[in-house]
């Protein structure tokens, strides 16, 4: 076991320090938001600085390189007199006067672009702020500092090798892994926040071919820990080899509607396509949400419960504060069947006159924050998935994202899904099915869960994107559900 | 910046070469609430992409280790020399069979030409929202929002070999959303164009088409089962379904065996009865974010027939792949051309169709060839008359029907896709609402 002394589970936590490059930053930022405070009413710095590598073993190759979440960089934003204007910029001159000066020729060159166009502009209320200074440095157990390169790679090709070995139907066996250092650094005229996290997240993946069908299975991780998630990730490659050999065996569904249940990872992408993206309140700004005609009204049945949230669960969206300054929280937002309420961005929270719930995220510091995901996830039931299963007389279980897409306005759902185990008569036949479409209306599908298993899993490997860009980071679970869905 | 990258590289003596990507962007944005103007935003940023390469010997046999790291102007000469030097270290690591360093060539590259260059980005914005705004008259009850994103960037390429490259291009983005409400609920549509030229007439089309195809949706019925049906795919799923061609002609593919594609054989199975596939590579494809005289690593882009008559002409891909399966490379090309086919939109629609005009997203799989999707707007004819129908989702697999499809005379861009409008397959099923 290469990583055998390294990876000693159950040793001791240790807390994850803020970049050394942000901390001698802050005072420079502090300057430069008292200095545009004379000019803007209000004023605020968003600074980053995320490291993190990313390894990818299989059969013929190996690539090493940062990850895509590499990030060093800031974003200011003001209050223009009307809006809010921002400008992103990774460049800091010595001399913060001169600097600063800068800054605000770039700010006004393109508030003055934005007035040369005849469209009227929206308005909206400077920032209200409260004092605050805080900070989170979260705990892992294997800082992945502390842990070589040669020691990561050896650990993957041993897992590539040995799933390569275990058939001669396995034509590729992909191992990719990688862990992100996250800080960051909040400074307005009120507010003095900076966080540093670590998460690390990971897939297996194996392909397989039996004369001309071609397969492939893959299981994926991603929690906040360190390297010791190297470890989790590894373990699953018997459960991935397996699994891309039963599905060259696999069938096509007859389409039409069946008792599914779904596993927690489908479950997680329902709850995140079908009412995540539904209550994301810039939606609601934009009248493109049909969650707000829905607020306190049954949306799915009472064994449906829901939550978002960068304090509902502990995983890779559970930040102090958002990418607009604004802390995170617990939101319920379906309560047995019930929508309570929304997740929201600190500029729709103004619009609707609401409080932000800390869901401002940006996909870096050179982009727009929305309203966006943390940890999303149904809640848990009070049944056994075993019990569950007996109840089906033919549907499927149905197992592993390939994707999702989301229809905030008409409430469309669409999730393509790597396999469905066949139930027949309340059993497991051992067959599969694969691809599966799931497409349905959401509350047709979250009124007819009528079982919810007792326990939940949540999985932070994933990325989610608005539309179709704008990635961040999120994850997504929840338990076992049964309901009834269109397959095709 | 603190650092001159170049002379840190050249002085380090525990790499065998490195490449380096500087990329300088200034980008302009701005946010529509529908016809408000909602934010501004713009960007100034400098990007440094580093790879150093390590050769080595183990058992007689000769490896290329690499290792790819991102620099911040920000960074101190020392931060960086730690970064670089950890870099070399672990491409020691990084066993890959061994692949040469793109070296320069005297071959003509592509000149990269766009209006944009005429004035500052920012300058740009009053015109093309004019464009989004004034080009239906229906355009403030049915556009619910919109977001336009201009890029200027400034690329320099140079490596360990000599190769120093620079261009200059531009990426225009706009999303937007129509809605409208009809006698049942309200509907909405979501369209993105992506582009590198100041380009009027797609961006009115695009807008005004879909303000139509709302309105459209919002009288439309939800899908029924079909079954055996004529399935006319459009717009960015003909895109899609085209590339799964690209993609399993690319050598990457083919070195990993995750293609079974052969140079001189089909690629459209034993017995084509309807057209065969065209696809070419080009560089210089106008109005694609894609066009570039290089690829990443510096290989000079050049127009490459992958796909003539059905038949794999040639794979395409970077030095890399290329060096192993010991033929030329082609470079990183993804501006995709597909030849016409033989059928005039007119003609597929002669007899009884299904044509899935929007849908949530089209999923294709390169690997297997199953697509599938949830149908948003779809057009069906009975042979009588023509419905808008909603809901449904159709899946299937590409080696099913890729022996009598036909491709549309008429022919679009959708960025770097520049090919045929529709495509017609048969025996297709559609799983009703």
């Amino acid at each position: 076991m290469l990583l055998s002394c390294t990876l000693n589970m159950g040793g001791k936590v240790m807390k994850v320090k803020l970049s050394k490059y942000l901390e001698s930053q802050k005072s420079v930022l502090q300057n430069v938001v008292n200095i545009l405070s004379e000019d803007y009413d209000y004023v605020s710095i968003l600074g980053v600085d995320t490291k993190g590598k990313s390894y990818k073993v299989r059969k013929s190759s190996t690539s090493l390189e940062d990850s895509v979440w590499f990030e060093r960089g800031y974003v200011l934003r003001v209050h223009n007199g009307k809006n809010y204007s921002e400008y992103s910029f990774n460049v800091i001159d010595e001399d913060v006067n001169t600097f600063t000066n800068k800054l605000k020729q770039e700010l006004d060159r393109n508030i003055k672009a934005m007035s040369d166009i005849s469209n009227p502009q929206n308005e909206y209320p400077v920032v209200e702020e409260e004092a605050l200074m805080d900070s989170f440095l979260s705990e892992i157990e294997i800082d992945p500092a502390t842990v070589s390169v040669k020691e990561k790679i050896a650990k993957l090709t041993e897992t590539v090798e040995s799933g390569l070995k275990s058939s001669d139907e396995v034509i590729d066996f992909i191992a990719a892994y990688e862990d992100v250092h996250i800080s960051k650094v909040f400074v307005s005229k009120q507010k003095t926040l900076e966080q540093a996290y670590v998460w690390s997240s990971g897939f297996l993946e194996a392909l397989a071919r039996r004369e001309d069908e071609t397969k492939f299975f893959y299981r994926t991780i991603g929690d906040m820990k360190g390297v010791e998630l190297l470890h989790e990730l590894c373990d699953l490659k018997d459960e991935v080899i397996e699994g891309a050999l039963k599905l060259l065996s696999s069938g096509k569904v007859e389409p039409g509607e069946y008792d599914i249940i779904c596993a927690p990872d489908i479950a997680g992408l329902i709850a995140h396509e079908a009412f995540g993206h539904g209550v994301e309140m810039d939606m609601f700004v934009k009248n493109r949400a049909k969650a707000i005609e829905y607020l306190d009204k049954p949306v799915g049945s009472e064994h449906v419960s829901m939550k978002d949230g960068a304090k509902s669960a502990y995983s890779v969206s559970s930040y102090l504060f958002d990418d607009e300054g604004s802390l995170g929280t617990d939101t319920q937002v379906i309560e047995k069947g019930i929508l309570k309420s929304g997740i929201s961005d600190m500029l729709s929270a103004l619009k609707l006159g609401t409080k932000p719930t800390g869901n401002g995220k940006r996909e870096n510091f050179e982009r727009k924050a929305y309203s966006r995901m943390t940890n999303t996830f149904f809640t848990a039931g009070e049944h056994k998935l075993d019990d569950m299963i007996k109840t089906i007389d033919k549907g499927y279980l149905l197992e592993g994202i390939l994707s999702g897409m989301e229809d905030p306005k008409n409430w469309g759902i669409q999730c393509m899904v790597l396999q469905g185990k066949e139930i027949l008569g309340g059993k497991l036949t051992g067959k599969v099915v694969s691809p599966v479409i799931m497409t349905g209306y959401v509350p047709d599908v979250l009124s007819s869960i009528d079982m919810v298993s007792d326990t939940i899993e949540i999985d932070g490997a994933g990325s989610c994107g608005k539309g179709h860009k704008e990635w961040v980071k999120t994850a997504d679970g929840g338990p076992y559900i049964k309901a009834k869905g269109r397959l095709g | 910046m603190n650092y001159n990258i170049k002379d840190i590289l050249a002085s380090m003596s525990n790499i065998d070469g490195w490449q380096v990507k500087e990329e300088r962007t200034r980008a302009s944005e701005l946010f529509f609430i529908k016809r408000d103007v909602d934010m501004n935003r713009s960007k100034d940023v400098h990007h440094i992409y580093v790879t150093v390469y390590k050769s080595f010997e183990e058992d007689g046999k000769k490896y290329m280790g690499s290792s790819k790291t991102t620099l911040a102007p920000t960074m101190t000469n020392e931060e960086v020399v730690q970064i670089l030097d950890d870099a070399a270290y672990a491409s020691s690591f990084v066993k890959n069979e061994y692949y040469p360093i793109v070296k320069p060539t005297n071959e003509s590259k592509v000149q990269l030409k766009s209006s944009m260059d005429e004035k500052p980005i920012e300058r740009w914005l009053p015109e093309m929202t004019q464009c989004v705004y004034d080009c239906h008259e229906l355009v403030d009850q049915a556009l619910n929002s919109a977001e336009l994103f201009v890029d200027e960037i400034n690329t320099r390429l140079f490596n360990s070999e000599g190769v120093d490259e620079q261009y200059k291009h531009y990426k225009i983005f706009l999303e937007f959303i129509t809605n409208w409400k009809g006698e049942k609920e309200e509907v909405e549509l979501y369209k993105s164009i992506k582009c590198s030229d100041y380009s009027p007439e797609l961006i009115k089309t695009a807008v005004k088409d879909m303000i139509d195809l709302a309105v459209e949706k919002s009288k439309a019925e939800p899908m029924r089962t079909l079954k055996e049906m004529s399935v006319l795919l459009t717009g960015g799923a003909v895109r899609q379904f085209m590339l799964y061609y690209a993609d399993k002609s690319n050598s990457k593919m083919i070195y990993e065996k995750v293609s079974d594609f052969e140079i001189g054989k089909s690629v459209q199975g034993n017995e084509i009865k309807g057209d065969r596939l065209s696809l070419m590579l080009d560089p210089a494809l106008p109005n694609s974010t894609f066009a570039a005289p290089v690829d990443e690593d510096g290989v000079v882009l050049r127009k490459t027939d992958v796909i003539k008559d059905g038949i794999l002409n040639q794979y395409w891909g970077g030095h890399r792949y290329a060096h192993y399966l010991d033929i030329e490379a082609t470079g990183l090309n993804r501006n995709f051309v597909v030849e016409s086919g033989s059928k005039t939109i007119e003609e597929m629609k002669a007899d009884s169709y299904i044509e899935l005009v929007e849908f949530s997203d089209f999923y294709v799989d390169s690997i297997t060839g199953d697509f599938a999707g949830e149908i948003r707007l779809a057009h069906y004819y009975d042979g009588k008359s023509v419905k808008p129908f909603t809901l449904g989702a159709i899946s299937g697999n590409i080696k099913d029907v890729q022996e009598e499809m036909y491709f549309s005379k008429e022919k679009q861009q959708i960025n770097n896709y520049h090919g045929p409008k529709m495509l017609q397959f048969f025996n297709g099923s559609i799983t009703g609402n």
